[in-house]
């Protein structure tokens, strides 16, 4: 299975005098099992983009491929499209639309057809592995908080079972122990159930944590792809297109400046404790 | 001036078709906030830092208990203008905050409607502007501006209008490293230079290490107060509120646990790289044992 999308361009408004290209010339395949990380400075054109993997975005020229099916073709089924490639929209505001919790959960599941017992498990799983308590459930999502808000959005895709999670920035207002859970939730997917994962993230430590694909996005094009360790090397071209490497990078250079023998393509903490504790011997009192 | 009494608000909330639930989101803060401060809010979600931020502007007000900003009492309505002059709110989402389609009408714009005499407006936009570094793009589209760019443009607008105090509510949360950066050493340069009160409310960490007090919220209690390199020498009790510690203060930890001996207190990445200059000159203060 994949996703494939090839010379692909998207205008805004085309034709009008607001007319704006979104992405251009885009080529990326995502292969079954992957987990890529995309990342980009505001406006780059991440949302625009993922918005073409299921069908929500229509390219102005260039086709997107489902296992190999142009998935604009005539007589393609967006409907059985999306309840493989399930997307978290960046604001969960323009998710969130029914009466209750629960409601707004099964949304998907109901429509892509699944029997109410099924519907129902789903949806109620789904919010437990959001970390939503069950006395929310019958809350309107509107009275939500923000991080709340943002973990229903989540348990509604979830509850599809998709092939394909594609999340757009999906720790944004989340507390740092929500965000951990929530990633470790789409590693686990990722690992276990083989759910290939495309996460859209400002957080390069997230991306440098999890991804095994870096996609650097600049001005509506490719700017480069590879591994977080190859990718995060480049942190100088990095910092010209308004990113960054993790603090990590940063602190072993200055340790190499200093004399101290490291290795510095370490993008993690973790990594960087265990090679401190390796390569840093000071006597013993 | 921001200080509070036990100040307590319940939401109103259907629980089912015909009940009604209140619940209690801010519980008996008692709040004591100098004039110039920085202060940082954090603290799970759903433990009430957007709620206490809209009782700073007067957007609600508290259902018991008092909350006094510059000495008004937020209930008083004859007070709600003065006090909404004074506190200037940041949000989310850059792009909602914009209203106008050239940049310095739109920090223009609510001085507009504050009624600002016109010479006096376009003297206190071009400062603020300055302030926030984005005089260049004065004449320009918002919409061509990236996110940070935006949440400049908003922090102008606020600034226009002389507040005493800017509540900044997750405003870097949908921002890029350097945007986010961008937002950071704005606020940090009008607290230190203007001496307008910040009170930043984020999730991530590492903004809170330059404020003079953080803010722990538990459940709509403040657990914790206290300057930042006290808030994060306790990285268990951090946890336990669905916290975390700034990167560097988790390394440094991980490092004392391994057996290294870092006396100098560490916060940012810089404290951390000078931890072990100081050592490579021989002062000494990454030590490896003690074990013996
Ligand atoms: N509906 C629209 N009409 C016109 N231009 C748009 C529209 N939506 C987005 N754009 C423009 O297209 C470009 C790409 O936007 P996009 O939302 O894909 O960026 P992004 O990388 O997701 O940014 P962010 O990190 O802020 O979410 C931006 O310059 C944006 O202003
Ligand atoms: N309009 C509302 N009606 C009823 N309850 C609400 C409303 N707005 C918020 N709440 C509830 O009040 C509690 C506090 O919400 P608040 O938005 O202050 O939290 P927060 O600390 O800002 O959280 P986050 O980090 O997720 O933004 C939450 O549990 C939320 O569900
Ligand atoms: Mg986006
Ligand atoms: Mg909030």
């Amino acid at each position: 299975m994949s996703i494939e999308v090839r010379n692909l361009n998207y205008i805004y408004n085309e034709g009008t005098v607001f007319e704006k290209q979104g992405l251009r010339n885009i080529n990326l395949t995502i292969e079954d099992g992957e987990f890529i990380g995309i990342i980009g400075h505001t406006g780059s054109g991440k949302s625009t983009l993922i918005q073409h993997f299921n069908g929500l975005n229509k390219p102005s020229s260039g086709t997107v491929l489902y296992n190999g099916d142009d998935i604009y073709k005539k007589g393609f089924s967006k409907k059985q499209l999306r309840s493989k490639v399930g997307l978290v929209f960046q604001y969960p505001e323009y998710q969130l639309f029914e009466t209750t919790v629960l409601n707004d959960v099964k949304f998907g599941p109901k429509n892509i057809g699944l029997s109410e017992e099924d519907i129902d498990n789903n949806a109620r799983d789904a919010l437990e592995m959001a970390g939503i308590p069950k006395e929310m459930y019958n809350v309107s999502p509107l009275e939500l908080s923000g991080g709340e808000k943002r973990r229903v959005a989540i348990a509604g895709v979830l509850a599809m079972k998709p092939k394909f999670l594609i999340l757009d920035e999906p720790t944004a207002g989340l507390d740092p122990g929500g965000k951990n859970e929530i990633l470790s939730l789409i590693d686990n997917l990722h690992k276990k159930d083989g759910v290939t994962i495309v996460l859209v993230s400002h957080s390069m430590e997230d991306v440098a944590k999890y991804a095994t694909r870096l996609v650097v996005m600049n001005d509506g094009e490719i700017f480069i792809s590879g591994t977080p360790g190859e990718v995060f090397k480049k942190y100088r071209e990095l910092e010209k297109i308004g990113l960054s490497a993790p603090q990590t990078v940063y602190f072993l250079k200055e340790l190499k400046n200093l004399g101290y023998d490291v290795n510095t393509d370490i993008i993690t903490p973790d990594e960087a404790v265990r090679e401190i504790v390796k390569k840093i011997h000071v006597k013993r009192i | 001036m921001i200080k509070s009494e036990n100040l307590v608000y319940e939401y109103k909330r259907n629980i089912s078709d015909n009940k009604e639930d209140r619940i209690r989101v801010l519980d008996g803060l008692n709040i004591d906030i100098e004039d110039g401060q920085f202060i940082s809010i954090v603290g799970h979600n759903g433990s009430g830092k957007s709620t206490l931020a809209r009782h700073l502007n007067a957007l609600l007000m508290p259902t018991g208990g008092t909350l006094w900003v510059n000495g008004m009492d937020t209930s008083d309505e004859n007070n709600t203008l003065s006090i909404r002059q004074n506190t200037g709110m940041v949000f989310q989402n850059p792009d909602n905050q914009i209203v106008a389609s050239v940049v310095e009408e739109d920090v223009a714009f609510a001085l507009e409607n504050i009624g600002v005499p016109t010479d006096d407006i376009w003297r206190r936009v071009e400062k603020s502007l300055a302030t926030v570094g984005m005089i260049k793009y004065r004449e320009d589209a918002p919409n061509h501006l990236s996110g940070g760019q935006k949440q400049r443009i908003a922090i102008a607008g606020i600034l226009a209008m002389k507040p005493r105090c800017i509540v900044l509510d997750e405003s870097t949360a949908m921002l890029d490293p350097g945007g986010r950066k961008e937002v950071i050493d704005a606020v940090r340069e009008l607290n230190s230079k203007e001496h307008i009160n910040i009170i930043l409310i984020t999730h991530y960490m590492e903004e809170t290490i330059y404020s003079d007090r953080i803010f722990v919220m538990n459940r709509g209690r403040i657990v914790m107060d206290g300057p930042p390199e006290h808030i994060f020498s306790d990285i268990s009790m951090l946890k336990k509120y669905n916290l975390e510690a700034p990167q560097a203060v988790y390394i440094a930890d991980r490092l004392r646990k391994e057996g290294f001996v870092i006396n100098k207190p560490v916060l940012s990445m810089d404290d951390l790289v000078s931890v072990f200059a100081d050592y490579k000159i021989g002062v000494g203060n990454v030590d490896r044992g003690k074990k013996s």
